[in-house]
């Protein structure tokens, strides 16, 4: 009797916590990540294709630990920024696939940097905890000055809303930034700035 | 194991002697909060004039997006004024625009300040105002060695908007083992208690939510420039709406044994307390019309309503918190800013004017904060996010009419540039804080209490506050 009251006692559980995982999947509030959804106003959605080009960079193997990791192997270099600047892509992509590179920067470290485009661009070349070199000194991408560059041939602006949250700019077509025809995809109209 | 700390271990002795331990850490944190209070009540006892009012107040006016002082106060002297437009270039203000400051400092240098801002001038010259150069989040005195080096403590995410404004409204760094409250908050925790008798908090912000008022025991009223906003449902003019409101406040006035409807019921009966003590004390206020009809001038009009109300609120002593945004002038700046200061500039003069009908220009002091400063080299149209910056106190207490801290030598490389002329600051909010707290009631005793970091300055006193 004893048994049988603690089988239903368990069936009764699991019911109960599948309809809470179906409720919450479906009925959930907001996650911390959604600041970097791609809604809301003043943004565009991104095309199938400009989603399979953020799509195809590799993610970072990192150690388990936050200390570098000890190997006799060079780590492949992950070339975060191979699909940047391609011809046949939007140039809204760009941007989006910057935007990309940080939020898997955000989601190893729990934050960005924050600092100046020098300085970002030294975090992503490995100056870094986990040393983790996301774009190499060599990258096409980059200028003499070592800035990532857009299409246009002018550096992105990195505007450090908070150290969660980073804007992308790029110049646009008129290399002129904060003018009208800059590429940007974050709205600011909820910070207080 | 030890089994002091195992309490599945624990035996009745050594329970004893912790719980002795306990008791004795806990009565001496509660009797300094005791003293201090106590201390405070006789201060304010024997500070009082006939009628009781010892009265003080401070205002942050809060500049988000990160003001770029590096025009409100610039050099004039000639070689000072060529290094200033060099290094600006498209930024600069011609030198025959700039609006000269009768200064009292006898350094031998000469500045000026924005041409929007002609109210600032006129209370600077006649000793209302002063400025304080070059402040900044700092843990503790930096060089640019420490600075690179990481030699000294340096306050963390440095240059992005959110984190330094929550670390000029606490002055704690995100890695501190203090409590995350701000350092308005603090003040009142210590304060409140034996100089105000009111149910409405002595923090009141007319900006919404910030950490500057966020204290362990206090927590900002927040209204808005039309006053305090009240159940609708309490509105109304016909039987009806009458009905329903005595409906209403029937069911808050129950009795209920479930604790959630019981808190629910205490808390809207308080906040319909609240509201009402609030709006029926600014009733009878002035219009204060000197102030302009802006965001940040209608802010500060409630301000001075309150000022003007505070014995019917039962307050001594006040805190606000005043905003006005859009300080982040990456873009093209110079039209932008001039514009921004030039309401900053009405506002400030229109509140000294309505404290000063009121008589009250002498008991509050308002004091300027923002982001961080701005490069000092332009990014084609505008500036950047930077560090060190200049700012404005004023009141009839502020020892005025002279320029507080070090001025930067903006010769770009120079011994505090961190990068685009970022300066590296040499006053710390909390100096800059603890100046104002200390004229506001905090013995000097107090002052690490609030401002965790101040130990670690040569001064907690800048000056620039009379008694």
């Amino acid at each position: 009797m004893a048994a049988k009251n603690k089988i239903t006692v368990t069936i009764a559980a699991v019911a109960i916590l599948g309809v809470g995982v179906y409720l919450g999947s479906h009925f959930g509030g907001s996650s911390p990540n959604d600041e970097y959804a791609n809604s809301g106003p003043g943004k565009r959605a991104a095309s199938p294709e400009e989603v399979a080009a953020i799509r195809s960079i590799p993610k970072p193997k990192a150690s388990a630990s936050s200390a570098p990791a000890a190997s006799s192997e060079e780590p492949a270099p992950i070339n975060a920024l191979a699909r940047l600047n391609l011809p046949d892509s939007e140039p809204i992509a760009d941007v989006l696939i910057l935007e990309h590179l940080l939020s898997e920067v955000h989601s190893l470290f729990q934050e960005l940097p924050t600092g100046e485009h020098d300085e970002i661009v030294a975090f992503l070349q490995g100056a870094n905890p986990r040393q983790i070199e996301y774009i190499s000194a060599n990258d096409p991408n980059l200028n003499e000055d070592g800035k990532i560059v857009d299409r246009w041939g002018t550096p992105f602006f990195f505007h450090t809303l908070s150290r969660h949250r980073i804007e992308v700019r790029s110049a646009g077509p008129d290399q002129l930034h904060w003018s009208d025809d800059d590429l940007v995809t974050e709205s600011l109209e909820t910070q207080n700035i | 194991m030890n089994p002091e700390t195992d309490f599945k271990n624990v035996n009745r002795r050594s329970f004893l002697r912790l719980s002795a331990c306990a008791a004795v850490g806990t009565s001496s944190m509660f009797s300094t909060l005791f003293n201090l209070r106590q201390l405070n009540a006789a201060t304010a006892a024997a500070t009082s004039g006939p009628d009781g009012d010892d009265y003080k107040a401070i205002v942050c006016i809060f500049l988000y997006g990160g003001n770029d002082a590096n025009n409100l106060l610039v050099p004039t002297d000639l070689a000072n004024y060529n290094v200033y437009a060099a290094g600006r270039e498209q930024l600069s203000i011609p030198q025959a625009e700039l609006l000269a400051l009768n200064s009292l400092n006898t350094d031998g240098r000469s500045f000026g300040i924005h041409p929007s801002m002609t109210g600032c001038h006129e209370l600077f010259n006649s000793g209302d105002l002063a400025l304080v150069s070059n402040v900044g989040t700092l843990l503790a005195p930096a060089t640019l060695a420490d600075y690179r080096n990481r030699t000294a403590a340096i306050p963390d995410h440095l240059f992005s908007h959110s984190d330094q404004q929550v670390l000029w409204q606490t002055s704690v760094n995100e890695n501190a083992s203090v409590d995350p409250t701000g350092w308005g908050g603090r003040i009142a925790d210590l304060i409140h208690s034996s100089h105000n008798d009111s149910s409405i908090s002595m923090l009141v912000s007319l900006a919404g939510s910030n950490f500057f008022q966020v204290g362990h025991s206090l927590l900002p009223f927040r209204t808005d420039a039309n006053g305090s906003s009240t159940y609708d449902i309490l509105n109304g003019w016909d039987q009806h709406a009458t009905t329903r409101a005595e409906g209403f406040r029937s069911l808050l006035d129950k009795e209920y044994a479930n604790r959630m409807e019981k808190a629910f019921a205490d808390i809207s009966n308080s906040a319909i307390k609240n509201a009402d003590t609030f709006n029926d004390a600014i009733a009878a206020s002035s219009d204060f019309e000197m102030l302009p009809n802006s965001s940040l001038g209608n802010q500060l009009r409630m301000v001075a309503k309150l000022i003007q109300s505070r014995q019917a609120l039962g307050q001594r002593r006040q805190i606000f918190f005043v905003a006005t945004g859009g300080f982040d002038t990456h873009g093209p700046q110079l039209g932008q800013h001039a514009g921004l200061l030039g309401g900053l500039d009405e506002s400030i003069k229109g509140f000294h004017e309505a404290l000063t009908s009121i008589e009250a220009q002498d008991c509050v002091t308002s004091f300027t904060a923002s982001d961080f400063g701005r490069t000092f080299d332009t990014n084609g149209r505008g500036s950047d996010h930077g560090w060190g910056s200049h700012h404005i106190v004023m009141g009839g207490a502020v020892n005025g009419q002279r320029i507080y801290g070090d001025f930067p030598d903006l010769a770009f490389g120079n011994s505090l540039d961190t990068g685009r002329g970022r300066w590296l600051p040499t006053t710390s909010v909390d100096q800059y804080g603890a100046t104002i707290a200390r004229w506001f009631g905090i013995p000097e005793s107090e002052l690490p209490t609030v401002f965790p970091n101040i130990g670690n300055f040569a001064t907690s006193n800048l000056g620039f506050m009379g008694n």
